[in-house]
Protein backbone atom coordinates (compact mmCIF):
# COMPACT_ATOMS: atom_id res chain seq x y z
CA UNK A 1 0.00 0.00 0.00
CA UNK A 2 3.04 2.30 0.23
CA UNK A 3 3.07 2.27 -3.56
CA UNK A 4 -0.52 3.47 -3.64
CA UNK A 5 0.27 6.47 -1.43
CA UNK A 6 3.33 7.32 -3.51
CA UNK A 7 1.35 7.12 -6.75
CA UNK A 8 -1.40 9.34 -5.33
CA UNK A 9 1.16 11.96 -4.37
CA UNK A 10 2.97 11.63 -7.70
CA UNK A 11 -0.26 12.28 -9.61
CA UNK A 12 -1.29 15.17 -7.35
CA UNK A 13 -4.23 13.26 -5.89
CA UNK A 14 -3.02 13.40 -2.32
CA UNK A 15 -1.64 16.40 -0.53
CA UNK A 16 0.11 16.61 2.81
CA UNK A 17 -1.72 19.88 3.44
CA UNK A 18 -5.31 19.14 4.44
CA UNK A 19 -8.18 21.19 3.09
CA UNK A 20 -9.88 23.28 5.72
CA UNK A 21 -12.82 25.61 5.95
CA UNK A 22 -12.47 29.22 7.03
CA UNK A 23 -15.28 29.39 9.57
CA UNK A 24 -14.47 26.39 11.73
CA UNK A 25 -15.78 28.20 14.81
CA UNK A 26 -19.16 28.32 13.11
CA UNK A 27 -19.27 24.53 12.91
CA UNK A 28 -18.26 24.28 16.58
CA UNK A 29 -21.08 26.62 17.55
CA UNK A 30 -23.64 24.62 15.56
CA UNK A 31 -22.53 21.36 17.17
CA UNK A 32 -22.41 22.87 20.68
CA UNK A 33 -25.91 24.27 20.26
CA UNK A 34 -27.29 20.90 19.20
CA UNK A 35 -25.48 19.13 22.04
CA UNK A 36 -26.80 21.62 24.62
CA UNK A 37 -30.33 21.18 23.32
CA UNK A 38 -30.05 17.41 23.52
CA UNK A 39 -28.70 17.62 27.06
CA UNK A 40 -31.65 19.78 28.08
CA UNK A 41 -34.05 17.21 26.67
CA UNK A 42 -32.59 14.27 28.60
CA UNK A 43 -32.19 16.18 31.88
CA UNK A 44 -35.30 15.59 34.06
CA UNK B 1 -28.06 28.67 -16.62
CA UNK B 2 -26.56 29.08 -13.17
CA UNK B 3 -25.80 26.24 -10.82
CA UNK B 4 -24.19 26.25 -7.44
CA UNK B 5 -21.46 23.69 -7.03
CA UNK B 6 -20.73 21.55 -3.99
CA UNK B 7 -17.39 19.81 -4.72
CA UNK B 8 -17.07 17.76 -1.54
CA UNK B 9 -13.73 16.58 -0.16
CA UNK B 10 -12.91 13.92 -2.77
CA UNK B 11 -12.95 16.36 -5.66
CA UNK B 12 -10.26 18.38 -3.94
CA UNK B 13 -8.11 15.28 -3.38
CA UNK B 14 -8.14 11.82 -4.92
CA UNK B 15 -10.89 12.87 -7.33
CA UNK B 16 -9.19 16.08 -8.46
CA UNK B 17 -9.39 14.99 -12.10
CA UNK B 18 -13.17 14.73 -11.72
CA UNK B 19 -13.36 18.39 -10.70
CA UNK B 20 -10.98 19.49 -13.45
CA UNK B 21 -12.84 17.61 -16.18
CA UNK B 22 -16.29 18.50 -14.83
CA UNK B 23 -15.55 22.23 -14.79
CA UNK B 24 -13.91 22.05 -18.22
CA UNK B 25 -16.86 20.22 -19.78
CA UNK B 26 -19.48 22.47 -18.22
CA UNK B 27 -17.49 25.52 -19.37
CA UNK B 28 -17.38 24.05 -22.86
CA UNK B 29 -21.17 23.84 -23.03
CA UNK B 30 -21.57 27.31 -21.56
CA UNK B 31 -22.80 26.34 -18.11
CA UNK B 32 -21.45 28.16 -15.09
CA UNK B 33 -20.78 26.19 -11.90
CA UNK B 34 -20.31 28.54 -8.97
CA UNK B 35 -18.64 26.94 -5.96
CA UNK B 36 -20.47 27.41 -2.66
CA UNK B 37 -18.33 29.64 -0.47
CA UNK B 38 -16.82 27.96 2.59
CA UNK B 39 -18.69 24.66 2.22
CA UNK B 40 -18.03 21.90 4.72
CA UNK B 41 -17.69 18.13 4.41
CA UNK B 42 -21.07 16.43 3.91
CA UNK B 43 -20.14 13.84 6.55
CA UNK B 44 -20.59 10.97 4.09
CA UNK B 45 -22.17 7.83 5.47
CA UNK B 46 -19.94 7.78 8.55
CA UNK B 47 -21.33 10.84 10.32
CA UNK B 48 -24.94 9.74 9.78
CA UNK B 49 -24.23 6.61 11.79
CA UNK B 50 -22.68 8.60 14.65
CA UNK B 51 -25.27 11.33 15.16
CA UNK B 52 -28.06 11.85 12.65
CA UNK B 53 -29.19 15.29 13.82
CA UNK B 54 -25.66 16.70 13.80
CA UNK B 55 -24.99 15.07 10.43
CA UNK B 56 -28.18 16.48 8.89
CA UNK B 57 -27.45 19.92 10.33
CA UNK B 58 -23.92 20.10 8.98
CA UNK B 59 -25.10 18.90 5.57
CA UNK B 60 -27.94 21.45 5.71
CA UNK B 61 -25.38 24.20 6.38
CA UNK B 62 -24.17 23.72 2.80
CA UNK B 63 -27.69 23.98 1.43
CA UNK B 64 -28.32 27.02 3.63
CA UNK B 65 -25.16 28.70 2.28
CA UNK B 66 -26.34 27.92 -1.25
CA UNK B 67 -29.72 29.49 -0.60
CA UNK B 68 -28.11 32.50 1.07
CA UNK B 69 -26.06 33.21 -2.05
CA UNK B 70 -29.06 33.13 -4.37
CA UNK B 71 -31.15 36.17 -5.17
CA UNK B 72 -34.92 36.18 -4.72
CA UNK B 73 -35.45 36.26 -8.50
CA UNK B 74 -33.49 33.05 -8.92
CA UNK B 75 -36.12 31.12 -6.97
CA UNK B 76 -35.23 27.42 -6.66
CA UNK B 77 -31.49 27.07 -6.79
CA UNK B 78 -29.83 23.93 -8.11
CA UNK B 79 -26.91 22.58 -6.10
CA UNK B 80 -24.75 20.29 -8.21
CA UNK B 81 -22.98 17.58 -6.21
CA UNK B 82 -20.72 15.37 -8.37
CA UNK B 83 -19.59 12.96 -5.64
CA UNK B 84 -22.11 10.14 -5.29
CA UNK B 85 -21.87 10.12 -1.49
CA UNK B 86 -22.23 13.90 -1.20
CA UNK B 87 -25.14 13.81 -3.63
CA UNK B 88 -26.89 11.15 -1.59
CA UNK B 89 -26.26 12.83 1.78
CA UNK B 90 -27.43 16.24 0.56
CA UNK B 91 -30.46 14.75 -1.17
CA UNK B 92 -31.32 12.75 1.93
CA UNK B 93 -30.99 15.90 4.02
CA UNK B 94 -33.25 17.83 1.67
CA UNK B 95 -35.91 15.10 1.82
CA UNK B 96 -35.74 14.26 5.51
CA UNK B 97 -35.85 17.88 6.60
CA UNK B 98 -38.85 18.46 4.32
CA UNK B 99 -40.67 15.39 5.62
CA UNK B 100 -39.91 15.52 9.35
CA UNK B 101 -40.96 18.72 11.18
CA UNK B 102 -39.10 17.72 14.36
CA UNK B 103 -35.85 17.33 12.44
CA UNK B 104 -36.51 20.58 10.60
CA UNK B 105 -36.85 22.36 13.92
CA UNK B 106 -33.60 20.96 15.30
CA UNK B 107 -31.70 21.77 12.13
CA UNK B 108 -33.11 25.31 12.27
CA UNK B 109 -31.95 25.66 15.88
CA UNK B 110 -28.42 24.52 15.05
CA UNK B 111 -28.07 26.73 11.99
CA UNK B 112 -29.84 29.60 13.73
CA UNK B 113 -26.99 29.73 16.27
CA UNK B 114 -24.80 31.14 13.51
CA UNK B 115 -27.49 33.20 11.81
CA UNK B 116 -28.08 30.79 8.96
CA UNK B 117 -31.38 29.46 7.67
CA UNK B 118 -32.29 26.55 5.47
CA UNK B 119 -35.69 26.97 3.87
CA UNK B 120 -35.58 24.04 1.48
CA UNK B 121 -35.64 26.17 -1.67
CA UNK B 122 -32.50 24.55 -3.03
CA UNK B 123 -32.59 21.41 -5.15
CA UNK B 124 -29.82 18.81 -5.06
CA UNK B 125 -28.76 17.61 -8.51
CA UNK B 126 -26.17 15.23 -9.87
CA UNK B 127 -24.16 16.48 -12.87
CA UNK B 128 -25.21 13.41 -14.86
CA UNK B 129 -28.82 14.57 -14.43
CA UNK B 130 -27.89 18.11 -15.49
CA UNK B 131 -25.92 16.90 -18.51
CA UNK B 132 -28.68 14.64 -19.82
CA UNK B 133 -31.83 16.49 -18.79
CA UNK B 134 -30.87 20.19 -18.73
CA UNK B 135 -28.06 20.53 -21.25
CA UNK B 136 -29.34 17.65 -23.32
CA UNK B 137 -27.81 14.96 -25.50
CA UNK B 138 -28.39 16.97 -28.66
CA UNK B 139 -26.39 19.96 -27.46
CA UNK B 140 -23.63 17.69 -26.18
CA UNK B 141 -23.57 15.80 -29.47
CA UNK B 142 -23.26 19.07 -31.38
CA UNK B 143 -20.18 20.00 -29.34
CA UNK B 144 -18.37 16.73 -30.17
CA UNK B 145 -15.23 17.32 -32.25
CA UNK B 146 -13.79 13.81 -32.19
CA UNK B 147 -16.35 11.03 -32.33
CA UNK B 148 -15.24 8.15 -30.15
CA UNK B 149 -16.17 5.56 -32.77
CA UNK B 150 -15.12 2.02 -32.04
CA UNK B 151 -14.58 2.60 -28.33
CA UNK B 152 -16.45 0.15 -26.08
CA UNK B 153 -17.38 1.70 -22.78
CA UNK B 154 -18.81 0.04 -19.69
CA UNK B 155 -20.81 2.68 -17.81
CA UNK B 156 -20.57 2.12 -14.10
CA UNK B 157 -23.14 4.06 -12.07
CA UNK B 158 -22.31 2.63 -8.66
CA UNK B 159 -24.98 2.21 -6.03
CA UNK B 160 -25.55 5.68 -4.63
CA UNK B 161 -26.70 7.98 -7.40
CA UNK B 162 -29.80 5.96 -8.23
CA UNK B 163 -30.54 4.29 -4.91
CA UNK B 164 -32.46 4.74 -2.72
CA UNK B 165 -33.60 7.92 -4.48
CA UNK B 166 -34.05 7.34 -8.20
CA UNK B 167 -34.62 10.99 -9.08
CA UNK B 168 -33.50 11.04 -12.70
CA UNK B 169 -32.93 7.44 -13.78
CA UNK B 170 -33.98 3.88 -13.06
CA UNK B 171 -32.81 2.47 -9.74
CA UNK B 172 -31.80 -0.88 -11.22
CA UNK B 173 -31.24 -0.30 -14.91
CA UNK B 174 -30.10 3.30 -15.40
CA UNK B 175 -29.31 4.32 -18.96
CA UNK B 176 -28.46 8.03 -18.85
CA UNK B 177 -24.70 7.45 -18.93
CA UNK B 178 -25.04 4.90 -21.73
CA UNK B 179 -27.09 7.38 -23.77
CA UNK B 180 -24.38 9.98 -23.25
CA UNK B 181 -21.70 7.51 -24.30
CA UNK B 182 -23.69 6.88 -27.49
CA UNK B 183 -24.01 10.63 -28.12
CA UNK B 184 -20.18 10.80 -28.06
CA UNK B 185 -19.97 8.16 -30.78
CA UNK B 186 -18.77 5.34 -28.52
CA UNK B 187 -20.52 2.02 -27.93
CA UNK B 188 -21.97 1.29 -24.49
CA UNK B 189 -21.28 -2.22 -23.25
CA UNK B 190 -24.38 -4.03 -22.04
CA UNK B 191 -23.55 -5.51 -18.66
CA UNK B 192 -25.54 -6.42 -15.56
CA UNK B 193 -23.26 -4.96 -12.89
CA UNK B 194 -23.66 -1.27 -13.65
CA UNK B 195 -25.19 -0.49 -10.26
CA UNK B 196 -23.46 -3.19 -8.18
CA UNK B 197 -21.60 -1.69 -5.20
CA UNK B 198 -17.80 -1.40 -5.41
CA UNK B 199 -17.56 -1.81 -1.66
CA UNK B 200 -16.92 1.84 -0.88
CA UNK B 201 -14.47 2.14 1.99
CA UNK B 202 -14.26 -1.63 2.43
CA UNK B 203 -11.05 -1.60 0.39
CA UNK B 204 -9.51 0.18 3.38
CA UNK B 205 -11.37 -1.40 6.29
CA UNK B 206 -11.91 -5.01 5.13
CA UNK B 207 -9.66 -5.29 2.05
CA UNK B 208 -10.38 -8.99 1.43
CA UNK B 209 -14.06 -8.09 0.86
CA UNK B 210 -13.48 -4.77 -0.90
CA UNK B 211 -10.92 -6.08 -3.36
CA UNK B 212 -13.13 -9.03 -4.22
CA UNK B 213 -16.08 -6.74 -5.08
CA UNK B 214 -13.90 -4.60 -7.34
CA UNK B 215 -12.38 -7.67 -8.96
CA UNK B 216 -15.84 -8.94 -9.91
CA UNK B 217 -16.73 -5.61 -11.56
CA UNK B 218 -13.45 -5.24 -13.44
CA UNK B 219 -13.40 -8.81 -14.72
CA UNK B 220 -17.01 -8.66 -15.87
CA UNK B 221 -16.39 -5.42 -17.77
CA UNK B 222 -13.31 -7.00 -19.35
CA UNK B 223 -15.20 -10.21 -20.21
CA UNK B 224 -17.86 -8.13 -21.97
CA UNK B 225 -15.21 -6.53 -24.16
CA UNK B 226 -15.03 -3.09 -22.58
CA UNK B 227 -12.02 -0.95 -23.52
CA UNK B 228 -12.62 1.14 -20.44
CA UNK B 229 -15.02 1.82 -17.61
CA UNK B 230 -16.51 5.24 -16.95
CA UNK B 231 -17.93 6.38 -13.67
CA UNK B 232 -19.38 9.45 -11.95
CA UNK B 233 -18.32 8.58 -8.40
CA UNK B 234 -14.87 9.47 -7.06
CA UNK B 235 -14.73 6.58 -4.60
CA UNK B 236 -15.78 4.05 -7.25
CA UNK B 237 -13.13 5.46 -9.60
CA UNK B 238 -10.50 5.29 -6.88
CA UNK B 239 -11.35 1.72 -5.90
CA UNK B 240 -11.63 0.37 -9.42
CA UNK B 241 -8.49 2.03 -10.72
CA UNK B 242 -6.05 2.27 -7.86
CA UNK B 243 -6.41 -1.24 -6.45
CA UNK B 244 -5.88 -3.12 -9.71
CA UNK B 245 -2.23 -3.89 -8.87
CA UNK B 246 -3.28 -5.28 -5.51
CA UNK B 247 -6.08 -7.34 -7.10
CA UNK B 248 -3.64 -8.71 -9.69
CA UNK B 249 -1.19 -9.60 -6.94
CA UNK B 250 -3.71 -11.29 -4.67
CA UNK B 251 -5.79 -13.10 -7.28
CA UNK B 252 -3.17 -13.67 -10.01
CA UNK B 253 -5.29 -11.63 -12.42
CA UNK B 254 -3.97 -9.63 -15.33
CA UNK B 255 -6.15 -6.54 -15.12
CA UNK B 256 -5.21 -3.25 -16.72
CA UNK B 257 -8.58 -1.63 -17.27
CA UNK B 258 -8.68 2.18 -17.60
CA UNK B 259 -11.36 3.61 -15.30
CA UNK B 260 -12.05 7.23 -16.06
CA UNK B 261 -14.65 9.83 -15.17
CA UNK B 262 -17.52 10.33 -17.57
CA UNK B 263 -16.55 14.00 -17.80
CA UNK B 264 -13.05 12.99 -18.95
CA UNK B 265 -14.60 10.92 -21.73
CA UNK B 266 -16.89 13.78 -22.75
CA UNK B 267 -13.92 16.17 -22.67
CA UNK B 268 -11.94 13.88 -24.97
CA UNK B 269 -14.79 13.91 -27.45
CA UNK B 270 -14.95 17.70 -27.14
CA UNK B 271 -11.25 17.85 -28.03
CA UNK B 272 -10.20 19.32 -24.69
CA UNK B 273 -6.57 18.90 -23.63
CA UNK B 274 -5.27 16.15 -21.36
CA UNK B 275 -4.34 18.67 -18.68
CA UNK B 276 -7.76 20.34 -18.76
CA UNK B 277 -9.26 16.89 -18.15
CA UNK B 278 -6.73 15.79 -15.52
CA UNK B 279 -5.81 12.71 -17.58
CA UNK B 280 -2.24 12.88 -16.28
CA UNK B 281 -3.59 12.00 -12.84
CA UNK B 282 -4.77 8.55 -13.88
CA UNK B 283 -2.77 5.48 -12.86
CA UNK B 284 -3.95 3.62 -15.98
CA UNK B 285 -4.37 6.12 -18.83
CA UNK B 286 -6.87 5.21 -21.53
CA UNK B 287 -5.47 4.20 -24.90
CA UNK B 288 -5.79 6.64 -27.76
CA UNK B 289 -9.37 6.60 -28.89
CA UNK B 290 -9.76 4.98 -32.33
CA UNK B 291 -11.24 8.10 -33.92
CA UNK B 292 -8.28 10.13 -32.75
CA UNK B 293 -5.85 7.60 -34.19
CA UNK B 294 -7.57 7.78 -37.56
CA UNK B 295 -7.87 11.56 -37.50
CA UNK B 296 -4.28 11.96 -36.40
CA UNK B 297 -5.11 14.08 -33.38
CA UNK B 298 -4.46 12.26 -30.13
CA UNK B 299 -7.20 12.48 -27.54
CA UNK B 300 -4.70 11.17 -25.07
CA UNK B 301 -0.98 11.49 -25.71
Amino acid sequence: MTGLGFNLMRTGRMSLRPETIRRRAELRKILDTLAAEEKQEVTP
Amino acid sequence: MKYLYFPGCSLKGTGKAYEESLLAVFRAVGVDLQEIDDWNCCGATAYMSVDEVQAFTLAARNLGLAEESATAEEGVIDVVAPCAACYLVLLKTQRYVAQHPDLKERVATGLGAVGLTYAGTSRVRHPLDVLVNDIGLQRIGQRVKQKLSGLKVASYYGCQIVRPFATFDSAYNPTSMDRLVTALGATPVIWPLKTRCCGGTLTGTIPEAGLRLNRILLNEAKRRGADMMVTVCPLCQFNLECYQNEINRQFQDNLRMPVIYLTQLIGQAFGLSDVELGLQRLFIPPARVPAAQEGGKAAHA
